[in-house]
């Protein structure tokens, strides 16, 4: 049996959502009240991988070793892990991969702490074996996104443009939406496939399968920082020299494995993916147990397509749907929760309203209260009566330099 | 009481305008000059030995269309009219029409559009050689389905499922058929994408072959007439494409199943392999024996045609005179061949004889032909009349034309074809020959070979050139690489210029072509093209006298008229968007020949009385330019320019016109 590492990327900074991070790291962000880095954690175990390098930052080490025991997934799944310590800001995922590649000794699968899927990455495996190729890259249509809360709404647009062969999946281009500037000339690659289709359909899960020697290569090359924007696109273009034995894949997520599969590096794909992954929630993380249970006649709660953790109260008379509570929430009478996300230990007044939301932490939402389409930072206070739409509510930092 | 009579009253039935077949007889490429002689027509040009055009009428007789039109350049009416006598039967309606003087596919089409021949819903052969295998019923079912949904969808271009010589490759959105990405005339090979067309999920393709055929609308014929330029339906799709926003419209593209064939040939190469193909009976029942109802084959074993005389049908032969070595043969009438040859995946032409131990793979060997013995012969295209001594090998890719006694000791010189006498370099102004031996060996100007069209995609091989010298001078002066196309583009149509009025023959048709062409390659703006067409026209050493200058703007007029002005015809089928597109830009044109002659009096003032004289001309002789032009020009001229207060009478002299027809209007 061939073995293969995992490479799991917890170092990344999360700068596309800077209000979340600003006071948790990416990779500890909770999705349904776990930390982020679980989830990828949980498909490289299930896909029976037991070496494990997980790159993170020092500071962050005792934290992950910590979750990591508490999740029980190494009781359910034994393996091997490595924490390998990253001391400098904004390296890029290439730059890591060279810099520690003296710990990288097999082909590899590599996925980053935003990677949130109840799929079997087996397949993709099975794939990278059975077609002997290079680079295996995840993509998927039906990836998780929506508009991020906050702001006026604003339909997601596409993250990826790639070039496909329909009928072996060998990958031609791919390149971000927002890195693509100028028109593509494409001559090299079509003297070698006589059918090449372009799509913006699907999204790069930034999953990657990939053979230890051109690993080796990339040790030896100066220039590449970025996995994804430098590195795949040199392999892609390699295809196309002479005698190259070059095979770089992209493997098309089938809709029926699994229901859940979200690459979450934006707000609206994270915010959305901690209410689609409830469906899978308990099968993933037994730790978490199966949350509290309302009945409508006893209670007076109805609660639909929602967790509610244990710790949390919840007064008579309210309505929860598709929204996450968290642990030592207390929510009034008669209040309205609608898709949204409730962090730990906020307070909500009775008869207070919120839709579309995040909460983040220590928050207090006063009685009466409206709010709609947005992000409430930690520790932040919405007044009793007050009404607030497509907003972050956060610290004025303007302000407090104002009144010094 | 009794009903009223519009009880009784039927609508009539909506019939199907019928479809009409435009069937393009000649190739217009001076690289079939080698069988001039024999076969002046591309579409005479034997196939299997039978004349292509046979195949063509052949399939076509099978489709729904009942009504051929077969058109033909002036030099050529005498074999259209002798393929009428032999076909009109098979149609409900075989015209042919005689186009005087045309040189490309675009000439025939503007002749029967002038004509106004075109009535309707057309479909265009522009190949003779095109073969299909099937009646094409659901791909004309389709083309009238879309030009019902909406009549924007103006043409679809029938292809077949099939890897192309040439590596052509084109963007098809797959869910609709329609045309998104087609290749630069000079990059076959390549196409640019842009993010649109990764959004509308646009299939790259180089696996279809082009198969000559297309489905047409009548605006197609009217994009030729508004281009002189164009000279083949490629012209046309790229225009669409290129402006689909402000024309509208679309091109489709219906892709044959795999199990249905089609083919056209369009150089040597293709030629040799349309050839093998139907002697493979890959477009059955498309088949030798039954394209020419005036020969006689008998089709045998492993893909051997024998050709019969028609008096002596009833002597057949019983004896078989190939060795079991030979397939995928055609042999003509009385050929003699030895019985030791090897032949494979050839042609051999009537009264041709092979001698002993002679190898012929993948030819085409035309009539009345003395091969000698152990002779090798590979991919090779002879002519009538041809005599090869013996143990001569020919190189691979040669062309021998007509009557050519082939020296033994010939070198071998790549790109060439060989004639027995020198070319008429009048006729054929593209190729250029000299004599070695007893022989001719031609090539041509340009360089570019014979044998295939395209070459890793680039079919314009003089660009090459230009595109070097352009690289060593931007090196130089980068700042000055964009004036210098433009100075070259200036240069080149000078030249053109006065190549034409050397020759007593001015053809301005030609003269626009070959502005055309150098505005391609030098890569220019149409206001640099019309500012520059008349600085060149200007600095003619003829042009130096102002009387003589006069005389030949009345002269040269319609290459005026082409690029300075909109003729009211081609503005009657253009939408109301596209008329004001077109009489902005021929504005602006104006506007640039003006600047032309204001940038002539800055660099020689004694010019001024001349300019003066020159703008009253253009206006009130010559009818190139609009009163709203000249007054916007002069308008723009600096104050400090005494050629400003030399405009101002022209101006005034305008504007008192005007208040005379207002008062006599009054």
């Amino acid at each position: 049996m061939h073995e293969m590492q995992g490479i799991l990327l917890c170092s990344g900074g999360g700068t596309r959502m800077p209000v979340l991070t600003r006071h948790v790291q990416k990779c500890l962000l909770p999705v349904v009240g776990v930390p982020m880095f679980l989830y990828p954690l949980s498909s490289l175990l299930r896909t029976g991988i037991t070496d494990i390098k997980i790159f993170v930052r020092e500071v962050l080490q005792l934290t992950l070793e910590k979750e990591v025991k508490k999740s029980k997934l190494l009781e359910k799944y034994p393996a091997h892990i490595e924490y390998i310590c990253v001391n400098q800001e904004d390296f890029g995922t290439a730059d890591l991969l060279k810099n520690h590649h003296s710990k990288i000794t097999k082909d590899a699968l590599i996925v980053s702490c935003d990677f949130i899927s109840d799929a079997s990455l087996i397949p993709l495996v099975d794939f990278f074996r059975a077609t002997n190729s290079t680079l295996v890259a995840l993509i998927a249509d039906t990836c998780v996104n929506a508009p991020a809360p906050g702001s006026k709404s604003k339909k997601p647009k596409a993250t990826d443009v790639m070039a496909i062969v329909e009928s072996t999946g060998q990958l031609a281009f791919l390149c971000g939406d927002d890195d693509f500037d100028a028109p593509l000339v494409m001559e090299k690659s079509l003297k070698i496939f006589p059918s090449i289709k372009l799509t913006s359909k699907y999204n790069d899960c930034h999953v990657y399968a990939i053979r230890h020697k051109v690993l080796l290569n990339l040790s030896k090359s100066k220039h590449i920082s970025s996995f994804k924007a430098d590195f795949v696109p040199l392999l892609i273009d390699k295809q196309f020299e002479p005698d190259s034995d070059i095979k770089c894949f992209a493997y098309r997520l089938p809709h029926e494995n699994g229901f859940v599969t979200a690459h979450a590096n934006t707000l609206g794909s994270y915010f959305e993916v901690n209410k689609a992954i409830q469906k899978s929630f308990t099968r993933l993380m037994e730790y978490r147990g199966n949350g509290k249970n309302f009945n409508y006649k006893t209670d007076k709660i109805a609660a639909h397509e929602s967790r509610i953790e244990e710790s949390a109260e919840i007064d008579k008379d309210s309505v929860i749907k598709r929204s996450f509570i968290s642990d030592n929430c207390r929510i009034g009478e008669k209040t309205k929760l609608k898709e949204s996300i409730i962090a730990k230990g906020v307070v909500i007044g009775n008869g207070a309203s919120i839709s579309n939301s995040i909460i983040c932490d220590g928050v207090e939402i006063g009685e009466n209260a409206d709010v709609t389409n947005c992000i409430v930072a930690k520790d932040q206070k919405v007044p009793a009566k007050g009404k607030v739409q497509n907003e972050v509510v956060e610290d004025g930092e303007d302000e407090e330099w104002t009144d010094d | 009481m009794t009903p009223p009579v519009s009880a009784f009253k039927k609508t009539p039935k909506k019939e199907e305008h019928p479809l009409v077949a435009i069937v393009i007889l000649d190739a217009f490429d001076q690289r079939f000059a080698p069988t001039h002689e024999s076969y002046p027509c591309f579409g005479t040009i034997p196939i299997c030995n039978v004349p292509a055009i046979n195949f063509a009428l052949s399939w076509l007789m099978r489709t729904e269309v009942k009504n051929v039109m077969l058109v033909v350049s002036g030099l050529n009416a005498d074999h259209a009219t002798s393929v009428q006598r032999e076909w009109r039967l098979a149609f409900d309606e075989f015209t042919v029409v005689v186009c005087d003087g045309a040189s490309s596919v675009g000439d025939c089409m503007r002749e029967i559009h002038n004509r106004e021949l075109i009535t309707g819903d057309f479909m265009l052969i522009s190949n003779p050689t095109a073969v299909v295998s099937s009646t094409l019923s659901a791909q004309i079912s389709e083309f009238r389905k879309r030009r019902r949904e909406n009549p924007d969808n103006v043409m679809t271009l029938l292809y077949s499922n099939r890897e192309n010589p040439e590596h052509l490759v084109l963007g098809i959105n797959s869910e609709t058929s329609k045309l998104m990405l087609f290749p630069a005339a000079n990059s076959l090979n390549q196409l640019k994408a842009s993010k649109k067309d990764f959004y509308d999920e646009v299939d790259i393709r180089r696996d279809l072959t082009p198969t000559g055929i297309a489905f047409c609308s009548r605006l197609i014929a009217t994009q030729f007439s508004d281009n002189f330029d164009f000279v083949g339906i490629d012209d046309v799709v790229r225009e669409i494409l290129s402006k689909d926003d402000i024309l509208g419209m679309s091109v489709h593209v219906e892709v044959l199943s795999p199990k249905e064939r089609a083919f056209c040939a369009y150089d040597y190469e293709s030629l040799i392999l349309l050839n093998i193909l139907m002697l493979e009976r890959w477009f059955y029942p498309l088949v030798p024996e039954n394209s020419d109802p005036s020969r006689y084959f008998s089709a045998n074993p492993r893909n051997l045609y024998l050709e019969e005389n028609g008096d002596e049908i009833s002597i057949k032969a019983n004896t078989w005179i190939l060795n079991n070595n030979c397939s995928t043969v055609c042999l003509g009438v009385k050929t003699d061949i030895a019985y030791d040859a090897f032949i494979r995946n050839s042609c051999i032409g009537a009264h041709t004889e092979i001698s002993s131990k002679t190898r012929i793979t993948s030819s085409m060997i035309g009539k009345n032909c003395k091969i000698g013995e152990n002779c090798v012969i590979e991919y090779a295209f002879i002519g009538d009349d041809v005599v090869i001594p013996n143990g001569a090998h020919i190189p691979k890719e040669s062309i021998i034309g007509n009557g050519v006694m082939y020296p033994k000791e010939l070198p071998n010189i790549q790109n060439t074809a060989i004639f027995k006498n020198a070319i008429n370099e009048e006729t054929f102004e593209k190729l250029s020959s000299q004599p070695i031996g007893n022989v001719h060996v031609s090539k041509f100007r340009n360089g570019g070979p014979f044998w295939r069209r395209s070459v890793n995609g680039k079919t314009n091989f003089a660009l090459e050139e230009d595109d070097s010298e352009s690289e060593y001078s931007e090196s130089e002066e980068e700042d000055d690489g964009v004036g210098n196309s433009t100075k070259m583009f200036h240069d080149e149509v000078l030249e053109s210029m006065q190549k034409i009025l050397e020759s007593e023959n001015s053809l301005m048709r030609n003269l626009i072509l070959e502005i055309n062409s150098s505005k391609l390659a030098c890569n220019v703006t149409m206001d640099e093209v019309a500012r520059n067409v008349f600085a060149a026209f200007m600095k003619l050493k003829h042009n130096q006298d102002f009387n003589k200058m006069k005389e030949l703007i009345v002269k040269w007029q319609p290459l005026f008229l082409n690029y300075y002005k909109t003729s009211a015809e081609s503005l009657k089928v253009k939408s109301a968007d596209q008329k004001r597109f077109e009489l902005d830009l021929k504005r602006r044109c104006q506007i640039q020949l003006l600047l032309a002659i204001e940038d002539k009096f800055d660099r020689d003032e004694s010019f001024g009385v001349k300019a003066q004289a020159l703008v009253h001309y253009l206006y009130q002789e010559a009818d190139i330019l609009d009163e709203d032009s000249i007054i916007e020009w002069a308008g723009s001229i600096a104050e400090e320019s005494k050629l400003k207060g030399l405009m101002k009478k022209i101006v005034d002299w305008l504007q008192e016109d005007d208040d005379e027809e207002e008062s006599e209007d009054e």
